[in-house]
């Protein structure tokens, strides 16, 4: 069955000072996918996520999403039109509630001038944060001032505030880093959720979250991509095996 | 531009040198402390303001110059030693650079009203050193002797500060602190004494550009107010913590201020913030500014 | 809906018996400067930008108003809004121009350009702002609409600008409110994040330094209108830092804080300057000693401890007063 693809990137590169943190990438994803990208330390999974979701600019290739070339496109036009990335070092809004936290972004696709209205009196915003935080599991600590949440809260925040914005494709880099077992098995389960309805792509190091979760992998070493294929394709790859494991 | 004689053109020149050189002495001061405590010292042009009131009564009492300037600048870098390790120094942990800014804005206002009271309102007469006053001629060229000798001293002093930074080793650890104090302090150097010598380095600076302006322009209380601002943009123009920036800075704010009073004299005092922002929309961390500091 | 404004309410009132303890003519300025402050810290407290150079959009009002007065025989209404204009289109290009510089050189920035009006007002300009002198000859001034109110008598006067600050500090307070206004916190907290949320976070910037811009214009405004002239150092650096010094000394993290900062600084001003004219030495003075003891402001320090009350859950009446700020 010949699927949609809704994000694809045309011989893609990023150079810093010379060095190519991504090169020639040809990257294709189709709708209602969970794609992992994976690959040893500086093979350029962040730089290429970061590519996608319009926080640096390539130095030559194009980013097309459903399409359309976006590869000019500022970061927030780039998650205005569905394609947000949530961030691998936890970055969130420190001395707001957690319900304020994910209200801002809620509020993103409703109003952004509006200088009259009340802000916290407007019931789709509202409504919307609930079920976030609902679906993230933090109904509970929605007035708990977000810097003294524990960090797998915090981590799950960061998912929220990135579903608040409505992607279509959500980016997630590392949403596992530094969780507990018992977290990490929570996240692949709403993650597997969220899949239900949005296209995810996901860097992750957790191998067994990586095979248990993806439809298809990407790998990445020295900024091009090595392999791509299924959990197990992948898992008996030749030269996957030879970078993972023979060190290069 | 065109039925002016080539002889005043240079002596402008030469005006606007001078000039320059005082904002680089100030400038080059300015830089260094924001480069070593990103503290913006708006009391700047208070030490300058005292520099000049410092050789004036010098001066007074000893009817020579030369003792006045050699006194003044180790005098007011003294004043600045103790101002930095009575009044910056505990704001530091604060860790919010706005509180000593802010502690410089109230020096600012209050230290030219204490000149005031001292001294009043009247502007003190400073004369030429003997055998500075009036011209000599070069090549045919008539060139100031006082506004000369600015530019000497600045550029001496310019040599010195450069010799020091990178040929001592107090000089180098200086450089280090700009960088990277946490590096310096685990090489068990005692940083806070750095940022005192350097922010002393910074006044004494200041009060030489006071000290050699007080004949050249009128000494009193409030000459500071409106050279700090100046001094900012020969910073800001030059790039924040450069001091190699502060230098060309000052020469082209120098040449602006002298240049634009010949031909249009209205618009002297304008135009110097008009070419910051031209210089800055072109370059964003000014010209010399490293990346990173915007 | 009144609980909502209790705070504004209550401000008011203490506001509206200013002039039974202190000299009319100090309870005046002390609404004009509050107004001007709590402007500035829009910028400030509220989306975390720091300007050094706010003098740029209080003198543009000061000057939009004096110059409407002076020239075109506007009424009072109508200069008022000149000065408005003036001053948040001055804000919106200013802000639109530095906007993507951070920090300190944003401060430098906005306080060159302010120190370019004084010069221009100074003297290219000075057949039509006076120069050094100030602009003069504006004359007495009147309200024709909706009632006749002369505002040449001190008290006239000080309800006049009690009811047009109250009236901006409402629409402050609703506009930091606003959905807008909640964008702010996030703008302050983390700005890389607001980005990466959709939001435009360079127009948010360049609106809320409007925003700060236009009040702090209406304080200008309100100037000319009190001293019926504008004098240079409206636009001078010095300028540019009272409201930083007022807002600090308040606290910049309330919506009161600028106005309480205004009110001591202005009193201690007044107070001084009978005495001795040599009255910046005590101000700069207390500036330093301040900064030195109370560097979260006044009204911050009292936050501070409510918080702390608030955390052990002891006081009711410590989380109400919380509220207020």
């Amino acid at each position: 069955m010949a699927q949609e693809i809704v994000l694809e990137t045309r011989g893609l590169e990023k150079d810093f000072g010379g060095i190519k943190a991504v090169h020639q990438v040809n990257f294709r994803l189709p709708k209602g996918e969970i794609r992992s990208i994976i690959g040893p330390n500086g093979a350029g999974k962040t730089t290429f996520f970061n590519l996608l979701a319009g926080v640096f600019k390539p130095t030559a290739g194009r980013i097309l999403y459903h399409g359309r070339d976006i590869t000019s496109l500022p970061q927030y036009r780039v998650c205005r039109l569905g394609l947000t990335k949530s961030q691998q070092i936890t970055s969130i809004f420190p001395k707001l509630s957690v319900f304020e936290n994910v209200r801002l972004a809620a509020q993103m696709r409703v109003t952004r001038y509006n200088l009259w209205k009340r802000y916290d009196r407007l019931p789709e915003v509202n409504e919307k944060t609930r079920n976030i935080l609902d679906q993230v599991g933090l109904t509970q600590k929605k007035d708990a001032v977000a810097a003294n949440l524990p960090y797998g809260d915090q981590r799950y925040l960061e998912i929220g505030i990135t579903l608040a914005t409505d992607p279509e494709i959500l980016l997630l880099d590392e949403p596992t880093a530094g969780m507990t077992p018992a977290e990490t098995q929570d996240t692949v389960k709403l993650v597997q959720k969220l899949a239900e309805t949005l296209t995810i792509v996901i860097v992750e190091h957790d191998m067994s979250v990586v095979m248990g979760i993806s439809n298809s992998i990407t790998v990445l070493h020295n900024g091009s991509i090595l392999a791509e294929g299924t959990p197990t394709e992948i898992h008996n790859n030749d030269d996957v095996q030879r970078v993972y494991l023979g060190g290069h | 531009m065109f039925d002016i004689p080539f002889n005043i053109l240079v002596m402008q020149a030469v005006i606007g040198l001078a000039l320059g050189a005082v904002f680089i002495l100030l400038a080059s001061g300015l830089s260094m402390i924001y480069g070593l405590m990103d503290v913006v010292n708006f009391a700047h042009g208070v030490f300058y303001m005292l520099g000049a009131f410092a050789l004036f009564q010098i001066n007074m009492l000893v009817g020579n110059f030369w003792i006045g300037l050699i006194l003044a600048v180790p005098l007011v870098a003294g004043l600045g030693a103790l101002t930095e390790m009575g009044l910056l120094r505990p704001l530091y942990k604060t860790g919010n650079p706005l509180y000593p800014l802010l502690l410089t804005f109230g020096l600012s206002v209050a230290v030219p009203d204490v000149v005031k009271i001292l001294y009043g309102l009247m502007a003190m007469p400073v004369n030429y050193p003997e055998g500075l006053s009036g011209s000599f001629m070069f090549w045919g060229l008539i060139i100031p002797k006082y506004r000369m000798f600015v530019i000497v001293v600045t550029a001496v002093a310019m040599a010195a500060l450069f010799l020091f930074l990178k040929k001592s080793s107090l000089g180098m650890i200086l450089r280090a602190s700009t960088t990277d104090k946490l590096m310096v302090d685990a090489l068990g150097v005692n940083v806070s004494r750095v940022l005192t010598v350097g922010f002393t380095i910074g006044i004494g600076l200041a009060a030489l550009g006071g000290g050699v302006a007080a004949p050249m322009v009128a000494v009193e209380p409030d000459m500071g107010l409106n050279m700090i601002l100046q001094s900012f943009v020969v910073t800001v123009v030059g790039g924040l913590g450069s001091l190699g920036g502060a230098i060309v800075g000052g020469i082209i704010i120098g040449q602006v201020v002298s240049f634009t009073s010949l031909f249009a004299g209205e618009y002297a005092d304008v135009v110097i913030y008009l070419v910051m922002a031209v210089i800055l929309l072109a370059r964003p961390r000014g010209l010399m500014g490293e990346i990173g500091r915007e | 809906m009144l609980k909502e404004y209790l705070n504004i309410v209550l401000v008011g009132v203490i506001l509206l018996t200013l002039p039974l303890w202190i000299s009319v003519s100090t309870a005046t300025d002390i609404l004009i400067f509050g107004l001007y402050a709590m402007g500035f810290n829009v910028a400030l407290g509220f989306a975390g930008v720091l300007s050094f150079g706010h003098a740029a959009f209080f003198g543009l009002g000061a000057y939009g108003a004096g110059m409407a007065l002076r020239y075109f025989d506007a009424s009072v209404w109508i200069s008022l809004a000149w000065g408005l204009t003036a001053a948040s289109l001055g804000a919106l290009v200013l802000g639109a121009m530095c906007v993507k510089k951070r920090g300190v050189y944003f401060a430098l920035l906005i306080a060159a350009f302010a120190q370019m009006f004084y010069f221009l007002a100074l003297s290219p300009l000075k057949h039509i702002t006076g120069g050094e002198d100030g602009l003069k000859g504006i004359p007495l001034l009147e309200l024709r609409f909706p009632f006749h109110l002369n505002l040449g008598d001190p008290h006239n006067l000080f309800f006049f600008v009690l009811f047009l600050t109250l009236v901006c500090i409402l629409i402050m307070h609703h506009i930091l409110n606003s959905p807008f206004g909640s964008l702010l916190q996030g703008l302050k907290e983390n700005e890389q994040r607001l980005k990466a949320c959709g939001y435009d976070n360079v127009s948010i910037k360049i609106l809320a330094f409007t925003v700060s811009g236009l009040f702090s214009g209406m304080a200008g405004a309100l100037y000319t209108v009190n001293l019926g002239y504008v004098p240079l150092d409206s636009f001078f650096w010095l300028n540019s830092g009272r409201p930083l010094v007022m807002t600090l000394l308040g606290g910049m993290h309330t919506f009161f804080g600028p106005l309480l900062g205004a009110g001591i600084f202005i009193f201690f001003e007044d107070t001084v300057s009978v005495y001795t004219p040599r009255w910046e030495v005590f101000v700069g003075a207390m500036v330093v000693f301040l900064i030195l003891t109370f560097p979260e402001g006044i009204l911050g320090s009292i936050k501070e401890r409510l918080n702390a009350e608030g955390g052990r859950e002891s006081g009711k009446v410590a989380m109400w007063l919380k509220k207020l700020f």
